[in-house]
């Protein structure tokens, strides 16, 4: 068998861009829809995934690290079947993607994000579990422990008996990766996992997935997230994509290596808005200008100032600051992270 | 340790099973709806009968290869459109059902087959339609006088129903796939839209075909539901062996014969055409992105 569980051979996937709402098309009568479809027919193409390269070793914990919008859950979708790439095709698990869905189908497991997908409200939490253990062909008491072991896992033991519409926001997707849980193929596709979740019940998803399915299990995880810390702290290898295509692929540790400055300025504020960051890009000794934001409110969040002289830039970018009316909360000079990596290369921060 | 995932037989059934119960227990969810779901047959059956009592003298003659009771002609008719109806239906509201809730894709991600997942949602629907088809007769028979002739043969008659019944899973399959051929998500399609306008107006649902002008015979005559209904109460209410329908006329042969060809004919053509046109939908949807709503 071989040691590649995953590669793509130029894989690309396009849609087109519909004007008109899904939920307008989509619910309308048939007749309506169909105008509007043959309307929509010269509507121009965007592509999602463009031209991806990518191999991902057996065992490995790899890592699609990108803001949203870079096409990382689209190309998850096409390797476990979803959709039908346009160009290109994948080997996974030894199986051609194209020719073989099937037998890929049965290599994959795929969480996917999105707090009410796929569960019926007139069943409880367990009851949800044990359709899905059944329609993967658990034996059912095989279904019953890992049930028991996958509600543990995500903290719901107490709530299996209540019913979707009952449980939070957060409570629902720890549902979606229960569901997750529940079978153990070679190859695992996670889609954002911990997305929604509070940092505690993060920590102990991340740990599982690390400890459990990765060291234990040896399970080829592809996991996309665009939370930095997450794809550090657990992935051997993330590969980094924007607007489709990777521009950026190897261990956390190499791709921080490889960057131009060592040390980044890092200015905690509030009101940090797209003209400031401009502001800020146009200093002189500034090459590279990124954000996070961490307060949609507030507009309060991290700037990321890769820069090759600190002190000039420092007073500079302060004063920038209060003119568009921030607030400066904290300022250090930080280490390098995958932030940086995505920063240098695209020249915009994750949360952009 | 890892595995590939795989379904036996058991695991197959077990499968089945699952969607069945799930089915079952969202059907019974809402209590109210079981008991206005049954006064709703009541009332739908003394609204025919008092048709019938007011009708009976005009079609009576039309009325002979059948038995010539209006109101056992209705209830029989009532239970096997319903029985047909779910048939049709079946594929469509099982798609659209996973579609909208956002199972299709989950589905589509396990290890069951199509024919396992039509299968699934659709015994579910089946089991509600006989359960109604019971209350239906009960009240037909007992409340409303509907009876079966003594020379009833039910046997043949339940070999009609399944034949048509699967001719109507075939254009059930042609019409869930126009879920992706023309975008129909929002509760109806093309085909189950102009199958349903025929059997109202000309499958002999509700009165004789014999009634209508020849041309609306004959448009009857292009769905598997005229010949079933024929077929099914010439069977069961007795009658004589006079042709009633355009084909009859035709086709040298008497016209229980004739409709068992024409149901084999249709199931023949239409369950490998609504299979293949439902798997190309499926594919149409992966190329297009619409197994969910969601990219």
């Amino acid at each position: 068998m071989s040691d590649v569980a995953i590669k793509t051979f130029g894989l690309t996937k396009r849609f087109r861009k519909e004007k008109i709402p899904a939920g307008v098309l989509g619910r309308s009568h048939w007749l309506l829809s169909l105008t509007l479809k043959l309307k929509l027919r010269k509507a121009e193409e965007f592509t999602a995934v463009d031209h991806v390269n990518l191999e991902v070793k057996r065992g490995e914990l790899f890592g699609l690290l990108g803001p949203n919008g870079a096409g990382k859950t689209t190309l998850i979708k096409c390797l476990s079947t979803l959709l039908i790439p346009d160009e290109g095709t994948a080997i996974i698990n030894g199986y051609d993607l194209l020719e073989e869905p099937e037998k890929v189908k049965r290599s994959i497991n795929f969480l996917g994000s999105g707090q009410w997908v796929g569960f019926d409200w007139a069943l409880t939490v367990r009851e949800n579990l044990e359709f899905f253990a059944n329609l993967y062909g658990l034996s059912p008491k095989t279904a019953k422990e890992r049930i028991a072991e996958a509600l543990n896992i995500v903290g719901l033991k107490d709530r299996a008996d209540e019913k979707p519409h009952r449980l939070s926001a957060g409570m629902r997707q720890k549902m979606l990766l229960a569901k997750g849980f529940l079978i153990r193929t070679p190859i695992f596709f996670m889609d954002e996992p911990t997305i929604g979740l509070d940092p505690v019940s993060a920590r102990e998803i991340r740990r599982y997935i690390k400890e459990k399915l990765h060291d234990e299990m040896g399970e080829t995880i592809l996991l996309t997230t665009h939370y930095m810390q997450e794809a550090q702290q657990l992935c051997d290898r993330v590969a980094i994509m924007d607007r489709g295509k990777i521009v950026a692929c190897g261990t956390p540790e190499d791709l921080i290596r490889g960057l131009k400055r060592k040390e980044i300025l890092e200015v905690e504020a509030v009101n940090i808005g797209p003209e400031l960051l401009d502001e800020v890009r146009r200093i002189d000794s500034v090459e590279n200008v990124g954000s996070r934001i961490e307060d949609e409110v507030m507009a309060s969040g991290v700037i990321r100032v890769h820069t090759y002289d600190v002190e000039s830039a420092l007073p500079k970018v302060l004063q920038a600051i209060d003119r568009r009316g921030g607030k400066v909360l904290h300022v250090s000079i930080s280490e390098p992270n995958l932030e940086d990596v995505f920063i240098e290369l695209t020249g915009r921060g994750l949360g952009e | 340790m890892t595995e590939e995932l795989s379904l036996d037989r058991k695991a197959t059934l077990r499968a089945i099973w699952i969607f069945v119960k799930r089915d079952l227990k969202i059907w019974t969810y809402f209590k109210a709806n079981f008991i206005i779901d049954i006064v709703d047959m009541f009332w739908e059956l003394a609204l025919y009968t008092i048709i019938a009592l007011v009708a009976e003298e005009s079609v009576r003659c039309s009325l002979t290869p059948y038995g010539g009771d209006y109101v056992s002609y209705i209830v029989l008719g009532i239970v096997f459109n319903m029985i047909l109806g779910t048939s049709l239906s079946a594929a469509y509201s099982g798609t659209m059902s996973a579609f909208w809730s956002g199972r299709l894709e989950l589905l589509m991600l396990s290890p069951i087959s199509t024919p396992v997942f039509i299968l699934g949602t659709s015994i579910g629907n089946y089991i509600r339609t006989f359960l109604n088809v019971a209350v239906y007769l009960i009240f037909g028979v007992f409340i409303f006088g509907a009876k079966t002739s003594a020379t009833a043969n039910y046997w043949l008659a339940l070999l009609y129903i399944v034949v048509a019944a699967a001719a109507c899973t075939g254009l059930g399959l042609m019409a869930a796939s126009m879920i992706y051929f023309v975008d129909a998500r929002g509760g109806q399609d093309p085909i189950r839209w102009i199958l349903n306008v025929i059997v109202g107006l000309a499958a002999g649902v509700y009165y004789p075909l014999s009634i209508l002008p020849e041309w609306v015979q004959w448009l009857g005559s292009l769905i598997p539901h005229t010949y079933a209904l024929d077929a099914c109460r010439r069977l069961l209410l007795g009658g004589t062996a006079t042709a009633t329908l355009p084909i009859h006329k035709i086709l040298p042969f008497n016209p229980l014969t004739t409709n068992l060809l024409v149901l084999l004919l249709f199931a023949v053509m239409t369950l490998p055409i609504g299979w293949r046109m439902y798997n190309r939908a499926l594919k149409m949807a992966k190329k297009y992105g619409r197994l969910s709503r969601w990219v």
